[in-house]
């Protein structure tokens, strides 16, 4: 009794955590659905992928929230047609180098351990940019996003697949995106042709909020759970095994906060509890992989994303995770 | 069932609404993650409400969605939301060693006069029991300081007093002795670790789980790896409430400054 006790306790906590940070990305998801048109991202967002990665990691650090919320506003700006590579960029990068995360980080190293704080934030917004212009090449024309919902629950205002008018000098590369398989989704009060007044605006973002929201949590439910099992079940000390050969311990740390899961905004005061049994180089691994992904978001993503797309981006984060950490080590 | 999502949404925002007015969100996050869980429930609760009458709704409920429940489910399993010592046993232990507590602690101990500290040692006199050290939330860190610091042997002798649970498996813990502790906590209890002292007793009059105040004196001695270590030889130990204690402590450094007041009035040595 006591091991489900703990694991709903765990499992609670994870929920009450997440949940709020989803909310909000949820929210702001369905802000940008409503207020921000296809044709505004093709005039913000660089046609140049490195440049567009930059404009990526850039807006991640305005979302003040952890690795959760990040999954739906990435998910709905890859609908608006905003190219791959700035939308991983940004999800990659906002967990790591957005302010409240800083902040936890400073305060946990900084004192004692100055150069973690400022690997974590540069390898952070280089892996993220990196990773981005990587995806951006493999998927740059793919449809990466699995719609969940039917044509009906799709649009809570009116469904329609109209070619959208764009501004002639826009035109190449909304063009370039029309002949790509996005699935050409419905598009709310946008699009200029429907009357913005705030009782619609409102019932719409409210709306929008709830389909995105709950499209997430559900993934968010059997993460969190395996998150619990794992934490209960797994003892610590199966760490230790491998903590004096470097190489080992930057896997071992990497698959230990890929297990965990845990937030974004805490996993640096847990990092420093390991910092006297591990060394640096893989107290960074684990900084900066678990922001990125972990198994609750693996499992959230592959609800919400193509399995082909989940598992490809999986793969190039531990590798190239990986190989900065070896780089951290070589230099300390 | 397309007002599904309007009745998890209100269903949701009950919950939280019910474990923020009965004092429960501190069993399962840190203060400073509470306020969002308080910040959601309103637009949760609008939400909810135009989900349930709004005629531009249109979902298709699906059984997959049945698993939005869970967080009910598991609510009602959490029981009275204490992570039980078992928690703590398959963890590894605080070993921060020096780390634990900040520098800035240390720098700011050194503007400490002695003068002062005796004046503080008078402060935290109690009627039974003068105890040097009386260890509250915000000194909880001394677990680690005294288990590893290598200047911590100049305390042997001082009296201590601790309150928490007690566990008699750990990485640090040398046969025949328990730890007396609790879980440190910087945002969730998914991020618990166990602090806890040494403390020498007879073993088999202390119950694993059970919460104790213990009372005693601060002894040199060796951990499980032979190194060197304060331990505290018991004097008196009773058994205390578990509802009237709280369940964690938070670390030094999650206090922002780095700095822990209480513990700057034992102007630690590192």
């Amino acid at each position: 009794m006591d091991t489900i006790k703990n694991i709903s306790i765990i499992f609670t906590s994870i929920f009450l955590e997440s949940f709020p940070f989803l909310l909000l990305g949820a929210i702001i998801s369905s802000i940008i659905e409503t207020y921000v048109s296809n044709e505004t991202i093709a005039k913000i967002i660089p046609r140049n992928k490195v440049l567009g990665s930059i404009v990526g990691v850039f807006l991640g650090f305005f979302l003040p929230a952890c690795d959760c919320a990040v999954i739906p506003v990435s998910k709905r700006l890859l609908k608006k047609k905003v190219p791959v590579n700035v939308a991983i960029s940004f999800m990659l990068a906002s967990p790591i180098i957005n302010p409240v995360v800083l902040l936890s980080t400073y305060n946990a190293f900084y004192k004692t351990n100055p150069e973690i704080f400022w690997y974590r934030l540069l390898f952070g917004i280089i892996i993220s940019l990196l990773i981005g212009v990587i995806m951006g090449i493999i998927f740059g024309k793919k449809q990466v996003v699995i719609n969940n919902l039917s044509e009906d629950e799709k649009c809570c205002c009116h469904n329609h697949k109209e070619k959208i008018k764009v501004d002639e000098d826009f035109k190449d590369l909304i063009d370039e995106f029309e002949d790509s398989d996005f699935e050409k989704d419905c598009h709310c009060h946008n699009d200029k042709h429907t009357k913005h007044s705030f009782k619609n605006d409102f019932s719409s973002i409210c709306i929008h909020t709830a389909y995105d929201l709950f499209e997430v949590v559900k993934y968010l439910m059997f993460g969190a759970l395996l998150a619990s099992l794992i934490q209960v079940l797994l003892p610590r000390s199966v760490l230790t095994v491998f903590n004096n050969n470097q190489v080992l311990s930057i896997i071992v740390m990497m698959l230990f906060a890929y297990l965990v899961s845990l937030c974004s905004t805490s996993d640096s005061f847990v990092g420093k509890s390991l910092l006297s049994i591990f060394s640096e180089g893989s107290i960074i691994a684990y900084l900066l992989l678990g922001p990125m992904i972990d198994i609750k978001n693996t499992i959230v993503l592959l609800g919400n994303y193509k399995k082909k797309f989940v598992w490809t981006l999986i793969s190039i984060i531990f590798i190239v995770i990986f190989l900065f950490s070896l780089l951290v080590v070589k230099i300390l | 069932m397309k007002r599904y999502l309007g009745f998890i949404c209100l269903l949701y925002s009950t919950i939280f609404g019910y474990i923020v007015v009965f004092d429960k969100l501190k069993l399962f996050l840190a203060p400073t993650m509470q306020i969002y869980i308080k910040l959601s429930i309103v637009p949760l609760l609008l939400i909810g409400l135009i989900m349930l009458f709004n005629n531009k709704v249109h979902y298709k409920f699906k059984i997959s969605d049945l698993i939005l429940l869970l967080p009910v489910i598991l609510l009602i399993l959490a029981g009275d939301g204490r992570l039980t010592a078992s928690f703590a046993s398959n963890r590894t232990i605080n070993l921060n060693k020096n780390n634990s507590i900040n520098k800035v602690t240390n720098k700011q101990n050194e503007d400490n006069s002695k003068e002062k500290i005796k004046e503080e040692d008078t402060s935290i006199k109690n009627n039974d029991f003068d105890a040097y050290f009386d260890v509250v939330d915000e000194s909880y860190e001394l677990a680690s300081y005294l288990t590893y610091s290598p200047k911590a042997d100049k305390y042997e002798g001082k009296t201590i007093r601790v309150r928490g649970f007690a566990i008699k498996k750990a990485d640090f813990l040398p046969d025949g002795y328990f730890a007396i502790g609790k879980y440190a906590i910087s945002c969730c209890a998914a991020d618990a670790e166990f602090n806890g002292f040494i403390s020498k007793y007879d073993n088999n009059k202390i119950k694993v789980n059970q919460w104790y105040e213990v009372e005693g004196v601060l002894r040199k001695g060796k951990d499980r790896d032979k190194n060197d270590t304060m331990y505290i030889e018991v004097i008196n130990i009773k058994e205390i409430d578990s509802k009237k204690e709280e369940q964690y402590f938070y670390p030094c450094y999650s206090y922002g400054d780095g700095s822990c007041i209480e513990l700057l009035k034992y102007n630690l040595e590192y």
